[in-house]
């Protein structure tokens, strides 16, 4: 059996094992900034950069200062502070170089920080044993997956609050879940569609 | 007078504040676990336990918390807490460990409790903090609790592994897999909303 | 600007006095821990060994491994891939049992599978290590799953979950599981032929 190369897991990542439709990571902001495709777009590309670049720095850090140590169970301290260090710096950078794409992206990142999506991509990169090149992969694809999710679902809603009329006690998140559950029935039809063996 | 007011945030956070109804918040790390009831019973638990510790401990530190780095501290205070239960389900019980996995380490990015911790730990004292994050530790498994049974009851004919439903029933398969978890909460949520609480609300605005 | 360095040195020294003070307390939580860790998963694979080779597994740990120093050979001795067990006769194997990986939706899947000692009929399976989705592919590990290899010959195909097919090629799939059911074929059916064709 062989080995899935980058493009098979990012792929997967992306369409057959979406991190937010099947494993739910990443609600949170999910349901609270799926309102409008504006704000989607942007929180979706911050999600895409930090999930590609932390499961890559995490992977470095876990195969080359915590197995070698033998401190594997500090990794949870250890991703969420990398995580949130990174978040810090790239808001500081951005801050810094440009003012239009720090209002586009910055605003979104410290609700990154708190995102279970991106320290959920570091720990199952881990727990799956994966090589560098898989985890960039599978950082990258995940964080595309997750974005692709929320920007469909401003769009729906977006359209929605147009000229539906919804039960009272389904407005906001009871409709959003509806609407997420849908478009996991949708996805699921990307199953096979790539084959693991 | 203080028992009073601590038996009344404790029945909000159950009822009319509960987070997974009210703010919907922190559903991540547990729903995808919900397809199995005793699952869903150790993550609550493990959830029960850093909720009520870390807002006792953020409580009792908080005078000494420099603002500007107290998302930091939360942080680290939050994942300490779970890895010891990681560390415990590990030793004692191997085989839950085994099939959680990586979701008991999510729990860290769990909104309820870094947003207990900002709303309510850093403000009070110890007592109330800690009762706060037991009532919403309780009311957010409660509602999971709830989902789970639903789902395995539906999803595999039976609940915690003994059969109910007898041999004629078709099992719901989509109840176990992704797409089962948003439906199931989505009515969860329209119930309360639509037969419990608007009576509440209702009265209220009259 | 002073007072901003004061700020900045407290807000470090606060940051590193309760890093130091979590860190000392969890690495003595995993030092305390770590000899029934390690234990734990060593016995993972001694109970799966005993039950797919058809012993009653006792709850008392300690009789576990007792039972396994005593009935059984790893072959090879260091990082074995294979298990002979031996009942009261110590000049034939009564059972082997076969430490095998699949490649699964989400990793590795470790099995140990059992074969009758003339190496014609398969015995049970267990699963030691696998990341499958609880409640689908983590359904391999099921009663039901596990029991199925018992008495046939393989090499097989899979029917649909709830078929309950008794014929010796055949064996019930996970629902919904597809990719983990097909791995565990697979690795079935590659165990298979590595020993039709070890063997004279």
């Amino acid at each position: 059996m062989q080995e899935l190369g980058f493009f098979a897991i990012l792929f997967s990542a992306v369409f057959t094992n979406n991190i937010l439709l099947t494993n739910y990571l990443g609600m949170c902001s999910f349901l609270g900034c799926s309102r409008e495709i504006k704000t989607a777009l942007g929180l979706g590309s911050a999600v895409i950069f930090v999930t590609a670049a932390t499961s890559v720095i995490n992977w470095l850090v876990y195969a080359f200062i915590l197995v070698p140590l033998d401190l594997v169970y500090l990794r949870f301290i250890v991703f969420i502070v990398v995580i949130a260090a990174f978040v810090q710096l790239v808001e500081m950078i951005i801050e810094r170089v440009s003012e239009p794409l720090y209002n586009a992206l910055g605003i979104f990142l410290p609700l990154i920080t708190v995102n279970c999506a991106i320290l959920g991509v570091s720990l199952f990169m881990v727990i799956r044993e994966y090589t560098f090149t898989q985890a960039a992969g599978y950082g990258l694809g995940s964080g595309a997956g997750w974005a692709l999710a929320i920007v469909a679902m401003a769009g729906i809603r977006q359209r929605l609050a147009q000229r539906s009329r919804i039960p009272r006690g389904l407005e906001g998140p009871g409709i959003a879940l509806i609407i997420a559950g849908t478009m996991a029935l949708a996805f699921m039809g990307f199953n096979g569609m790539i084959n693991l063996n | 007078m203080t028992a009073i007011r601590d038996w009344k945030l404790f029945k909000e956070n159950l009822g009319t504040q509960n987070p997974v109804f009210v703010q919907v918040l922190g559903i991540c790390s547990t729903l995808a676990v919900t397809n199995v009831l005793k699952n869903t019973l150790v993550m609550c638990l493990g959830l029960i336990f850093v909720t009520s510790l870390s807002n006792l401990s953020l409580s009792l530190l908080r005078a000494w918390i420099p603002s500007r780095i107290r998302m930091m501290a939360e942080v680290l205070i939050i994942a300490s807490l779970v890895i010891i239960v990681d560390i415990c389900l590990k030793a004692y019980y191997p085989e839950i460990s085994r099939q959680l996995g990586p979701y008991v380490g999510l729990i860290i990015t769990n909104c309820i409790i870094m947003g207990r911790a900002e709303a309510v730990a850093l403000t009070s004292p110890p007592r109330t903090a800690l009762i706060d994050g037991i009532s919403s530790g309780i009311g957010y498994s409660y509602v999971l609790l709830l989902i789970a049974c639903c789902r395995e009851l539906l999803g595999t004919g039976g609940i915690w592994g003994a059969r109910l439903l007898g041999q004629s029933w078709t099992n719901w398969s989509i109840m176990v897999m992704a797409p089962g978890g948003f439906f199931v909460l989505a009515v969860f949520i329209w119930i309360v909303k639509g037969w419990i609480m608007r009576p509440a609300t209702e009265k209220a605005e009259a | 600007m002073n007072a901003r360095v004061k700020d900045g040195a407290r807000a470090a020294g606060f940051m590193a006095a309760l890093s130091i003070t979590l860190i000392t307390c969890i690495a003595a939580l995993s030092l305390a821990t770590a000899g029934r860790v390690k234990r734990n998963a060593a016995l993972f694979l001694q109970k799966a060994v005993m039950e797919v080779a058809g012993e009653t597994v006792p709850d008392n740990p300690d009789a576990v491994a007792e039972w396994f120093s005593a009935s059984v050979k790893p072959d090879p001795p260091e990082s074995p891939n294979m298990y002979r067990v031996y009942g009261d006769d110590k000049s034939i194997p009564r059972a082997l049992v076969y430490k095998r990986d699949a490649q699964g939706l989400w990793g590795s899947i470790t099995a140990v599978v059992g074969f009758d000692p003339m190496r014609q009929t398969f015995l049970e399976t267990r699963f030691i290590e696998h990341n499958e989705t609880p409640g689908l592919g983590a359904r391999i590990s099921e009663e039901w799953f596990t029991r199925q290899t018992a008495g046939k010959t393989g090499p097989f195909k899979l029917v649909p979950e709830g078929t309950g097919s008794p014929a010796p090629t055949e064996i019930d799939a996970v629902t919904g599981a597809t990719v983990t059911s097909s791995a565990v074929r697979d690795m079935l059916n590659k165990l298979l032929q590595e020993i039709k064709e070890t063997q004279p």
